[in-house]
C-alpha cells in the first residue's frame, strides 16, 4: 500500500508537469495561430517581395525574425571555431593537472547571467567609442560578438564531452596499433563526435536565438527594420516580444507578440527536434 | 637464447593502490612466456605496462625499469618519451581480452595500422588475407570483409583483434586471454598458431588455462 502511494505520487508529478507544459504550449500556440497572418508577418507588403530584399517591411515581424537569424548565425559562426577547439584541447591535450581547472571556468562562465554579459558588451563598446572608434555604438556586430560569449563555454563544455564520452576501447585502440594523438584526433576521434557535435551546434544556436538580455543591450531596438551592415541596429524576435508586450496600444499588437511568441517557440522546438534527430542517426550509425 | 625485455623491480599503482609490486622477469626473444594469477592482480596492468599503453590511465604511476633490446641497443621503455610512444606500439602491441574494435568496418579495423605505415590498400590486402587465414577468420568473413566490424560474435571479434595484430608483424605480441571466447576446438587452433608464430616474434600471454600454459608456455610468470 505504501509503494503504491509512492509510485502514486511520482506518477501525478509526472502528470502535472506534463499538463503545466501541454497548457503552456497549447496558449502560446492557440494564440499565436488565432492571430496569425501574413500581415502580421510582412505587414502591407508582398511577402516573395520582402524575402528578396525588394520591399521593406515597416510594421511586420519579419524584420525581427531576419534580425534574429542573422544575430545568432553571426554568433555561432564567431563561438564554434574557438569553443570547438578550446573543447578539443582541454579533452585531448590539455596537462592532466589544468584540466579540471579549465573545465570548471567554463562550467562558471556558462552560469553567468546573461545580463551581466550584455552589460559587459555594453561597456566594452562605450569604452572603444570613447577611445578609439567614435562611430562604434551597439549594433549587430557587438550583439553577435556578446552572443558568441554566452554561447562559448556551451560550445567547449559539448566539444569536450563528446570526446571524453567516447568509449576508452575506441579511444585507446588506435594508440594501442601506433597512432600519433593527432591521427587518434584526425583519424578517430572527430569522426566519431562529428554527428553529436553537429547536434550540440544547433542547440547552441537555439540558445543565441531564445536570449533577450544580452540583445537588448547591445543593439536590438524596435523599429529599426533589416540591418544594412554589421554596424547597423537590428530587431529581434525576444526583444519585440519584450517591448510589444510591454508597451502595445491595443490588442492588435499585443497579439502580434503573441505570433512572434509562437514563431520563436516553433524555431527553438524545431532546432530542438533537428539536434535531437541528428543524434539519434549518429547513434544508430555507431551501434548498427 | 636472448632476452628482449628485462624487467627490474618494477611497481605500479593506480593512485595510491598498489597494483605491482617488485616485479622482475625476463622476457625471451621467440619464446611464449605465460603470465598467471588471480584475477585482479594486476596481469593485464603488466601488459600495459610494456607497451606503455598504461600512461593512457590517468592515475597509473610506474617506478623501476623495463629494459627493451630495440636493434641491439637497451633502452628503458618507462622513459620513452611521449613522441617515442607511436614507434613503441608498432613493434609491441597490446591484444585486449574485450575486443577493441574500431569504429570502421573488418576490412578498415585490419588496415587501420598499415595506413598508419603508410601501407597502400592494394598492398595491404594479401597481407590482411594471411593475417585472416593465420587466425582461421578468412572463410568465415572473405565476403562480408566490409561489413561492420561489430557485427561479427564474440570469438570472430576475438580473432579479428589478434589479425589486426599479427598483420602489423610486431616484435613483441602481448594477448589478454587470447582464446577466451573461443570454443576448445579453435582455442587449440589458435595455440598451435601461435607455436608456430614465436618463430617470426615473441609473445607474452595471459592465460587462466593451466593445460593452455602447459602446452605452448617456455617460461611463466605466476603473479601470486
Amino acid at each position: 500500500m505504501f509503494k503504491k502511494g509512492i509510485i502514486s505520487i511520482f506518477y501525478l508529478s509526472f502528470f502535472i508537469t506534463l499538463t503545466l507544459f501541454f497548457i503552456f504550449l497549447g496558449y502560446v500556440f492557440y494564440k499565436g495561430f488565432a492571430n496569425f497572418s501574413l500581415n502580421i508577418i510582412f505587414d502591407e507588403a508582398s511577402p516573395i517581395r520582402a524575402i528578396i530584399g525588394k520591399e521593406r517591411v515597416f510594421d511586420g515581424i519579419f524584420n525581427a525574425i531576419v534580425g534574429s537569424v542573422l544575430v545568432s548565425s553571426l554568433a555561432t559562426l564567431l563561438a564554434l571555431p574557438f569553443g570547438f577547439l578550446s573543447g578539443v584541447y582541454i579533452a585531448s591535450f590539455a596537462p592532466r593537472r589544468i584540466k579540471s581547472l579549465l573545465s570548471f571556468s567554463y562550467e562558471l562562465l556558462a552560469s553567468i547571467p546573461s545580463i551581466v554579459i550584455g552589460l559587459f558588451g555594453l561597456s566594452i563598446t562605450i569604452y572603444l567609442h570613447k577611445n578609439f572608434f567614435g562611430n562604434l555604438y551597439t549594433s549587430l556586430l557587438i550583439s553577435a560578438l556578446s552572443l558568441a560569449v554566452l554561447i562559448l563555454p556551451y560550445i567547449v563544455k559539448m566539444s569536450e564531452q563528446a570526446i571524453s564520452n567516447i568509449p576508452n576501447q575506441i579511444k585507446n585502440s588506435a594508440l594501442n596499433l601506433g597512432a600519433t594523438r593527432y591521427e587518434n584526433l584526425f583519424l578517430i576521434k572527430l569522426p566519431y563526435i562529428s554527428k553529436d557535435l553537429f547536434g550540440g551546434v544547433v542547440l547552441a544556436i537555439g540558445r543565441a536565438v531564445e536570449d533577450t538580455a544580452v540583445i537588448m543591450l547591445t543593439g536590438a531596438v524596435a523599429m529599426a527594420g533589416i540591418p544594412n551592415s554589421l554596424l547597423s541596429k537590428y530587431e529581434a524576435i525576444p526583444f519585440f516580444i519584450y517591448y510589444i508586450s510591454s508597451e502595445y496600444q491595443d490588442m492588435f499588437e499585443l497579439n502580434k507578440g503573441y505570433v512572434a511568441a509562437m514563431v520563436l517557440l516553433f524555431v527553438s522546438i524545431a532546432l530542438f527536434l533537428f539536434a535531437f534527430l541528428i543524434q539519434k542517426l549518429s547513434l544508430r550509425g555507431k551501434f548498427e | 637464447m636472448s632476452e628482449i625485455i628485462k624487467i627490474k623491480n618494477l611497481n605500479l599503482s593506480y593512485g595510491k593502490k598498489e597494483v605491482l609490486k617488485g616485479i622482475n622477469l625476463n622476457i625471451f626473444k621467440n619464446h611464449i612466456t605465460a603470465i598467471s594469477g588471480p584475477s585482479g592482480i594486476g596481469k593485464s596492468s603488466l601488459l600495459l605496462v610494456l607497451n606503455q599503453m598504461i600512461r593512457e590511465f590517468e592515475r597509473a604511476k610506474c617506478s623501476g625499469e623495463v629494459l627493451f633490446n630495440e636493434d641491439g641497443e637497451w633502452r628503458d621503455i618507462l622513459k620513452f618519451k611521449e613522441k617515442e610512444l607511436p614507434a613503441l606500439r608498432k613493434n609491441i602491441v597490446y591484444v585486449s581480452q574485450h575486443p577493441d574494435l574500431l569504429p570502421f568496418s573488418i576490412f578498415e579495423n585490419l588496415y587501420f595500422g598499415l595506413k598508419l605505415q603508410g601501407i597502400k590498400k592494394d598492398s595491404a590486402k594479401s597481407m590482411i588475407k594471411e593475417a585472416l587465414e593465420k587466425t582461421f577468420l578468412y572463410e568465415e568473413i572473405k565476403d562480408r570483409l566490409h561489413g561492420d566490424a561489430s557485427m561479427l560474435s564474440g570469438g570472430q571479434q576475438q580473432r579479428l583483434i589478434l589479425a589486426r595484430a599479427l598483420v602489423l608483424k610486431p616484435k613483441i605480441l602481448l594477448l589478454d586471454e587470447p582464446t577466451s571466447s573461443l570454443n576448445e576446438e579453435l582455442s587449440s587452433k589458435v595455440e598451435d598458431m601461435l607455436v608456430k608464430l614465436k618463430r617470426e616474434t615473441t609473445i607474452v600471454m595471459i592465460s587462466h588455462f593451466k593445460s593452455q600454459i602447459l602446452k605452448i608456455a617456455d617460461s611463466v610468470l605466476n603473479l601470486a
